[in-house]
């Protein structure tokens, strides 16, 4: 591509058309080149903004939007709007002027790295005055993004929060104090599928049977209680493995195996808890880690 | 561009316009400024309207609808209606009449619904002399929420029972001494009962008492589930049915029992724990079950 000496602007630019001649048979349409009407129905009103709207789960991250807009004169504009989300798992909302013509195409795409620890869902609208959530009056593109496949306009079907595969993580529960349970509150905006959670318990010298059992409640009301069936007793080391249909083992190698629910998916505010039956002060949980299938369930 | 980027003094008057000259290429396609097609493949007739059908199981749910229309003149108007929904998983109906011209984009909003499975919201058009709801051009269908608006164009129609549903624990309403606790799937619900949870302390007298749990849909019977463990008195015990868990007493005061993997069940189906040999003052308590949750025949 060679350089045009004569444009100020020192860029590169396309070959001449006569470089692009076709040698094989033409066809026998003709399409318009003056005239052409606009070739996506997307119209921006002179009142009309932009509203980008997104969410993440971990870490902050910028989110680009790219738009190509027909002005009515028959410029082609290029626009670039930089979406800032601070606030974790919490709605980031904010606007932006357009000038009125034809949205040619969009796309949303992440600044940061986006992955098993740090999921952004985000979306593009158009709004009018009073510009709230509620004047949205057309979705462009959204979906769940990372730094290098966009979520485009007009190509892309919309995505939902709770769509797709949902990202695979684990989760590292806090350790609680020395003679206490642990629980996980599912977070705000979220909704889990517990594959697994694994966790180990060591008793102290004093002499007791400690009899462990994982109870899952909507943070009122308990709606299943997974009971170990196996008592440990004083100066033992004990892991505990609940998965997604697994089976009730005896101890083994120190070793429990119990079952989860089948596709058990819990949303914000439920918990999971161990309920540890004749647990003494210095008994300690520890290693907690739970592998679970996220999604953001930001209505 | 050779020139510096102007930054005008506070008051000073507008740049001038060579400072905003596309000096790249300048493309060869002309595209029409005046005389311009509608920029939609909706057109609107005088006698269209347009028709929210809607169901809910949130109480105090209303839509927002928010549209914006080319009228015949030329004119671009922008429109909105708000529609109070009843949270009692009934079809709700409202219709707009719309102004001649082409509809160019539509969106729906919720007031209570905060994830899928709650609102769900079908919007088309409809010429009222064609039949009583009968769509002549379907918009959208697909549950709405309070944060995104999918809708027209862009969105999905959707039958109530795709993708995710709503998950939620259910409380049991706790029953009278003697009596078994129970609870239905509502009407236009389809309930993917995950687990079912409930504590029985019986009293000082009688024999064993058996728990099981029956699950009948249209009157007969389509899951019979023992607990595998008799109660006996003067005890309190928890049982848990959960989806895909083996079988399994601990000895003490816990009862694991299995239910089938995606066990969906129909509007209305019943769930109970049936108990013999139930004594007058043995007591249920703290019944519950977790569902993921669809609007059916809505």
């Amino acid at each position: 591509m060679d350089n045009d000496v004569k444009n100020v602007s020192g860029a590169q630019f396309p070959q001449p058309p006569e470089d692009f001649a076709v040698r094989s048979a033409t066809s026998a349409l003709k399409f318009l080149t003056q005239g052409v009407p606009p070739p996506f129905p997307c119209y921006v009103g002179v009142d009309d903004r932009l509203l980008l709207s997104g969410v993440f789960d971990n870490n902050g991250n910028t989110i680009f939007c790219n738009m190509r807009i027909l002005r009515p004169d028959g410029e082609i504009i290029p626009l670039t709007f930089a979406f800032q989300l601070l606030a974790v798992r919490a709605l980031n909302q904010q606007s932006f002027q357009l000038i009125e013509g034809f949205i040619l195409s969009c796309s949303l795409v992440a600044l940061s790295s986006t992955g098993t620890s740090n999921q952004t869902f985000a979306w593009a609208s158009i709004i009018r005055p009073p510009n709230t959530t509620a004047a949205q009056h057309e979705v462009l593109c959204g979906g769940y993004l990372n730094q290098t496949f966009p979520m485009s306009y007009p190509t892309q079907p919309l995505q939902r929060p709770t769509d797709g595969a949902g990202q695979i993580r684990s989760i590292a529960i806090t350790t609680p104090a020395a003679g206490a349970d642990f629980t996980f509150p599912i977070p705000a905006l979220s909704r889990y599928r517990i594959i697994s959670l694994s966790a180990t318990l060591t008793t102290a010298v004093a002499v007791a049977n400690r009899n462990v059992e994982l109870v899952i409640d909507d943070g009122a009301n308990v709606v299943a209680e997974i009971d170990s069936g196996f008592s440990q007793i004083a100066s033992l080391v004990n892991d505990y493995t609940w998965m997604d249909s697994g089976p009730i083992g005896a101890a083994f190698d120190n070793v429990v195996v119990l079952p989860l629910p089948a596709n058990l998916i819990l949303p914000a505010g439920f918990r999971i808890s161990s309920e540890t039956t004749g647990i003494q002060g210095a008994d300690q949980w520890s290693a907690i880690r739970m592998l679970v299938c996220e999604w953001l369930d930001l209505a | 561009m050779t020139d510096k980027i102007p930054v005008p003094p506070v008051g000073a008057a507008p740049a001038t316009a060579e400072h905003f000259q596309v000096a790249s290429q300048r493309p060869a396609v002309k595209f029409l400024s005046r005389g311009v097609q509608p920029p939609s493949q909706v057109y609107v007739t005088n006698q269209d309207v347009l028709t929210l059908l809607a169901a809910s199981s949130q109480t105090a749910e209303a839509i927002t609808v928010t549209y914006r229309l080319l009228r015949a003149d030329g004119e671009l108007i922008s429109g909105q209606f708000i529609f109070p929904i009843t949270g009692d998983n009934n079809l709700n109906v409202k219709s707009e009449p719309l102004a001649e011209g082409f509809l160019l984009s539509l969106a729906v909003q919720a007031r209570g619904a905060t994830t899928r499975g709650q609102t769900f919201a079908r919007l088309f058009l409809q010429n009222p002399s064609l039949g009583v709801l009968v769509p002549s051009y379907m918009l959208m269908a697909d549950y709405v929420t309070t944060a995104m608006s999918a809708a027209y164009p862009n969105g999905r129609v959707l039958m109530p029972t795709e993708g995710p549903g709503f998950v939620h624990g259910v409380a049991i309403a706790q029953p009278a001494a003697g009596t078994s606790i129970f609870i239905d799937v509502p009407n236009n619900v389809r309930w993917r009962l995950i687990t079912a949870f409930g504590t029985l302390t019986t009293s000082a007298v009688g024999p064993a008492r058996d728990v099981l749990l029956n699950i009948f849909a249209n009157g007969l019977v389509i899951y019979d589930g023992g607990a595998g463990k008799t109660q006996p008195a003067g005890v309190g015990f928890s049982y848990t049915w959960a989806a895909g868990v083996p079988p399994m007493f601990d000895g003490v005061t816990e009862v694991i029992q299995p239910l089938p993997n995606d066990f969906i069940l129909p509007p209305v189906a019943n769930i109970e724990f049936n108990t013999f040999f139930l004594d007058a003052a043995d007591q249920w308590t703290s019944g519950a079950v977790l569902v993921e949750e669809w609007l059916d025949n809505v």
